[in-house]
């Protein structure tokens, strides 16, 4: 973190090839930059000015549109002006070192959220949200990293925060009020209370696993005996020609990756090299290749030929990822040693026949553990809000249990007030004032 | 102007709890004292309820006592009902509360400063401070008196600018029957933040009114739980008729008086909201802030209009009068609407006001000018404590005189400060939440403020304090002593239940059981250390889990606590901070990293800034690294 409050500039859209690009400029000078090199009429802040950047000495550089955005109302919070230019690499690249030349510095990966989030703009969950919407690779995923950007996690974990703050004071009141009459909740009421915010910290606890899915994507390996259709299952499933197919075992001697966007879930497909006995160095390296991506896979999709007899399995599938084993070549028909087998989906390569299935299938299998269809996924939380939650859970069950053994308070309010701490590091902050707020607006306390 | 005569190192303006507790820390640390009251008569007054503990409260009064205070001995010496509240509830949340003989509290502390070496007492108003240099060097009375002061500790209580209401009337005064000070415009003309709170009082009945059978009796506790570690001390001689309780074996010789409680009705509840409009807070006539924890029962009324019934104390004022407080009442309604309410009132039906209730307005200073040993930032060697700072309660107001005192000497002695933090005391954490947070109402202590309180319990009060005590100069050598022995005893007896075998487990497992009790361990072994040391030896068994963890914390944090901010940072010159942080460390102006930390508003990501703002200034001064 730098702590000198400089102006940086960066390209704000991807970089390469485009029909327009986007700069962004923030901090305290970034109008005076604009202005050096801005030639255009004035105008008010928020509305996009047409004019030309120029070089040192005058010269055009490209016309733009120019909007000034006067901080704290900017999305840094801070004085923002974004260039919209012509698209290409040298144009955006030119205007750049034009800004940098004026008195800017290149901007880290991340800094503009990063000074958003320290203005007060977005809370932690939001900051966080602005990665996940920009590197999102399906509308699922997009649309769970919005729901967060416009705070829906920080709400949710702000009311089971509310919640627990509620339970604290009437503990507390009792505590340190002994003279009002205040009575003190019974273990079942407190039960009552707490189990409702442990049920919802285990419903967010349930989004993990689609948290990571739509962020990282599945790890879906394709493999199986050479020449039974592995590269042609790709080819379908992507729906393009991706990999190089033939009729010779052994054509592909190397892993190849893509991503597919089924119904919302990123799978992250991998297609790799049969697996054989072969004195091939190439080949055999690319079979090193397959075991290590079969080390990681999520999802194992083994293709056979169905149109042969069960032969035993040399895929060696990692525990806890799913195994689906595709019989390829229906359109042969199906060799009657299969009858028995479990988890077999037929397929046919060539005509399509069984794929609407099989993706059907993917899908089911990859949602079982979670209440509902990927159309009911509307947040997931990350590595750090799962530990946050994790620790938080536990200080509750421990409460619970110092009630039932009917400790004395105070020890209950610990925990308590542990679990609190966990939650407001998800947002990012708590007080004891909150509590007693709470503790003065529900008992009249006063002897 | 006439000069007296005799220079102080220290003066004490104001008599009342805070103003006792900081004269007699000076006084103690051999420095020239002088206390200057209004009123001499009214040392250590209580001008509101007759009680002194309770929870929080009653373990700032052992932290008091376990620095070498008067507050616990003097509560010890002229209570006449003792209680520990909570002793069903655990072990950091239990307190000692005691109800006192208003008159016997007050003679024997008058008795007491006038007994006390280095301390002189004066009758005078303060007109003034004088101030060099943005340096204190004395003060000056009304009556053109200049007392030289090399420090200064102004507790003036509700006195500064006070404004007494009853109903639509109101009059000047610090207390109901004493006269206000204007020291709160000098305090202003030197730059100081002053602003206005609320409080208020209800009224006293004559006990011959009452039909005290109507009421349900509540009983001090057998045996008398004490404040003071040194309790047993407490003797009389036949002068001393002020000393009521004298130690006698195994405890106080003591006679206590019930309280009684009764519970207002819809009737009262009636009258009061009938005359609201007569009511200067709800017709607009009270600017000041209010305690929430202490609301006129208008407020009660209104705020919780669902409840049928309030919970009445009558409490009495003394062995020797029969003045009755009535507490859960407090008022600042007309007389007649008073007397209405009071009488709608089962076992108050015939009841006379002998002083009505009033609220009272009156200055305080924000507390964030001070500096953690109360010394103000704006003027060297001037120190504030106690209801100046925006605090209510006597416990709060001695506490905080005590460390402002302490300090005071320290300093001119060129010793270093005595600081108490958050993990050793609630001292510490009343301190550190006013110079770090202010307050948007009177402050009270509440157990709830305190992150670490299992730490922090009435039975180890001299545990944690008295040595520190003693470093500075404190605490007298049979405190040290007693101290020093009770720590021995507590180690001893935790080494004891680690070996001995008690049925078929060691003792320590044996205590660790939450059925078990010390009370039920054979005499033999009971024999071996005092009751109190058996009960912390239980009680650190008992919670070792949840106290080892808080002390975890402490460690945690104590990095950030033990870093200094130094005095050249110019909080605007770090251009990565927010405006709101920058404003807030600008007016704070915090001692250590932790402390900046705590101020409300102030995030993780403003202290990393911080942090290396720090970092880099300490490299380019070309500062050692700590």
């Amino acid at each position: 973190m730098n702590p000198e409050r400089d102006t940086i500039a960066a390209l704000a859209t991807p970089a390469g090839q485009g029909g327009l690009a986007i700069l962004r400029l923030s901090g305290p000078r970034a109008f005076p930059i604009a202005t050096e090199v801005f030639r255009g009429p004035s105008g008010p802040p928020r509305t996009q000015i047409f004019g030309r950047i120029v070089r040192e000495d005058g010269s055009l550089i490209d016309e733009v549109l120019l909007t000034r955005f006067t901080g704290p109302k900017s999305f840094t919070g801070e004085d923002t002006v974004e260039i919209t230019c012509h698209g290409g690499r040298l144009v955006s690249r030119a205007i750049l070192d034009r800004l940098l030349h004026a008195g800017a510095r290149a901007a880290q990966g991340g800094e503009f959220t990063q000074r958003a989030f320290l203005n007060g703009k977005l809370d932690l969950t939001q900051a966080e949200a602005v990665m996940d919407v920009i590197s999102a690779q399906t509308d699922l995923a997009l649309r769970c990293a919005q729901r967060q950007l416009q705070g829906h996690l920080g709400e949710r974990v702000e009311h089971l925060r509310q919640a627990l703050i509620a339970v604290l004071a009437h503990l507390e009141a009792w505590i340190d009020f002994p003279e009002e009459d205040i009575d003190p909740e019974t273990g079942e009421q407190l039960n009552a209370r707490i189990l409702p915010v442990l049920s919802g910290l285990e419903q967010l606890r349930a989004t993990a696993r689609q948290g990571r899915i739509l962020r990282e994507g599945v790890a879906t390996v394709i493999c199986g005996s050479p020449n039974v259709g592995k590269s042609s299952l790709l080819n379908l499933l992507l729906g393009f020609e991706r990999a190089i197919v033939s009729e010779i075992a052994g054509t592909t001697r190397d892993t190849l990756e893509e991503v597919l966007d089924l119904e919302g879930i990123p799978l992250r497909l991998i297609d790799t090299a049969g697996l054989r006995d072969s004195a091939d160095l190439v080949e055999l390296q690319g079979m090193a290749r397959t075991g290590k991506s079969l080390e990681e896979a999520e999802l194992v999709l083994e293709v056979c030929d169905g149109h042969l007899p069960p032969r035993p399995s040399a895929v060696e599938v990692p525990p806890g990822a799913l195994h689906l084993r595709i019989l390829n070549k229906m359109d042969l028909g199906l060799d009657p040693g299969w009858n028995q087998a479990p988890d077999i989906l037929p397929l046919s390569c060539l005509t399509g026949e069984g794929l609407a299935h099989l993706k059907a299938t993917v899908v089911a299998r990859l949602t079982s553990d979670h209440a509902g269809s990927p159309d009911a996924w509307n947040l997931a939380v990350n590595a750090r809000h799962l530990q946050a939650i994790n620790k938080a859970r536990d200080h509750l069950r421990d409460a619970l249990d110092q009630l039932a053994a009917s400790s004395p308070p105070e020890l209950a309010a610990v925990d308590l007030r542990s679990a609190l701490h966990q939650l407001a590091e998800i947002v990012g902050r708590t007080d004891i004032e909150e509590i007693l707020d709470v503790v003065f607006s529900r008992f009249c306390i006063g002897k | 102007m006439f000069t007296f005569p005799k220079p102080y190192d220290v003066v004490v303006i104001g008599a009342g709890h805070a103003g006792i507790e900081a004269a007699l820390a000076a006084a103690r640390l051999g420095c020239a004292t002088a206390v200057i009251s209004q009123n001499l008569d009214t040392i250590g007054q209580m001008s509101c309820n007759p009680a002194i503990g309770g929870l929080a409260k009653g373990h700032m009064v052992r932290e008091i006592d376990a620095l070498g205070g008067a507050m616990a001995l003097n509560t010890d010496a002229t209570a006449i009902q003792f209680r520990m509240l909570n002793s069903a509830k655990g072990p950091s949340v239990r307190a000692p509360r005691a109800q006192c003989d208003k008159k016997a509290y007050q003679f024997r502390m008058k008795w007491l400063l006038e007994h006390t070496a280095n301390l002189d007492l004066h009758q005078g108003n303060i007109a003034g401070l004088t101030v060099e240099n943005d340096r204190v060097t004395g003060v000056s009375t009304s009556l053109g008196v200049a007392f030289r002061a090399r420090a200064v500790i102004v507790t003036t209580g509700t006195f500064m600018r006070g404004l007494l209401h009853v109903g639509l009337q109101n009059q000047r005064g610090g207390r109901m029957g004493d006269a206000m000070s204007t020291l709160s415009d000098g305090l202003r003309d030197l730059g100081f933040h002053v602003e206005r709170f609320k409080t208020g009082t209800p009224a006293r009945l004559n006990g011959r009114s009452l039909d005290l059978s109507a009421c349900e009796r509540q009983e001090g506790d057998t045996p008398a739980p004490r404040f003071s570690y040194l309790a047993d001390t407490l003797n009389r001689d036949e002068d001393d008729i002020f000393t009521l309780n004298p130690w006698g074996d195994p405890a106080f010789r003591i006679r206590q008086m019930p309280c009684w409680i009764t519970y207002t009705n819809p009737r009262t509840h009636d009258v009061i909201r009938d005359n609201l409009d007569k009511s200067p807070m709800y017709a607009g006539r009270i600017e000041g802030i209010g305690p929430r924890y202490c609301p006129s029962i208008e407020d009660k009324v209104v705020k919780f209009a669902e409840k049928e019934r309030h919970q009445v104390f009558l409490e009495p004022e003394g062995r020797h009068t029969t003045e009755f407080y009535v507490n859960g009442v407090s008022t600042s309604l007309p007389f007649e609407v008073q007397l209405d309410f009071l009488r709608s009132i089962q076992g108050l039906e015939h009841c006379e006001i002998i002083r009505p209730g009033y609220a009272v307005e009156y200055d305080y200073c924000v507390p964030t000018q001070l500096g953690p040993t109360l010394e103000t930032k704006r003027i060297e060697h001037l120190y504030f404590a106690g209801q100046i700072n925006g605090t209510s309660g006597y416990e709060e107001a001695a506490g905080q005189g005590l460390v402002a005192g302490a300090n005071a000497a320290l300093k001119l002695h060129g010793k270093p400060p005595l600081l108490l933090h958050r993990s050793q005391a609630y001292l510490g954490v009343m301190v550190d939440d006013l110079v770090t947070k202010g307050t948007t109402e009177p402050y009270r202590m509440f157990t709830s403020r305190a992150e670490f309180r299992l730490l922090l319990r009435q039975d180890n009060a001299d545990l944690r304090l008295t040595p520190l005590g003693a470093s500075c100069g404190l605490v007298d050598p049979l405190r040290q002593a007693r101290t020093a022995q009770r720590a021995a005893d507590l180690a001893d007896a935790l080494r004891l239940a680690e070996t001995e075998r008690f049925g078929e487990v060691t003792l320590g497992k044996w205590l660790r059981r939450p059925e078990s009790s010390w009370h039920r361990l054979p005499p033999e072994l009971l024999a071996r250390f005092p009751g109190e040391i058996w009960e912390m030896a239980e009680i650190d068994l008992k919670y070792e889990g949840y106290i080892r963890r808080q002390e975890g914390e402490v460690e945690r944090t104590a990095r950030l606590e033990e870093k200094t901010l130094p005095g050249w940072i110019d909080y605007n010159e770090i251009s990565g901070l927010k405006r709101e942080a920058k404003a807030k460390f600008g007016s704070v102006r915090p001692a250590t990293l932790g402390q900046a930390s705590r101020i409300e508003g102030i995030t993780p990501a403003d202290i990393s800034i911080l942090l290396i703002y720090l970092e880099k200034g300490r490299r380019s001064r070309a500062e050692p690294a700590e």
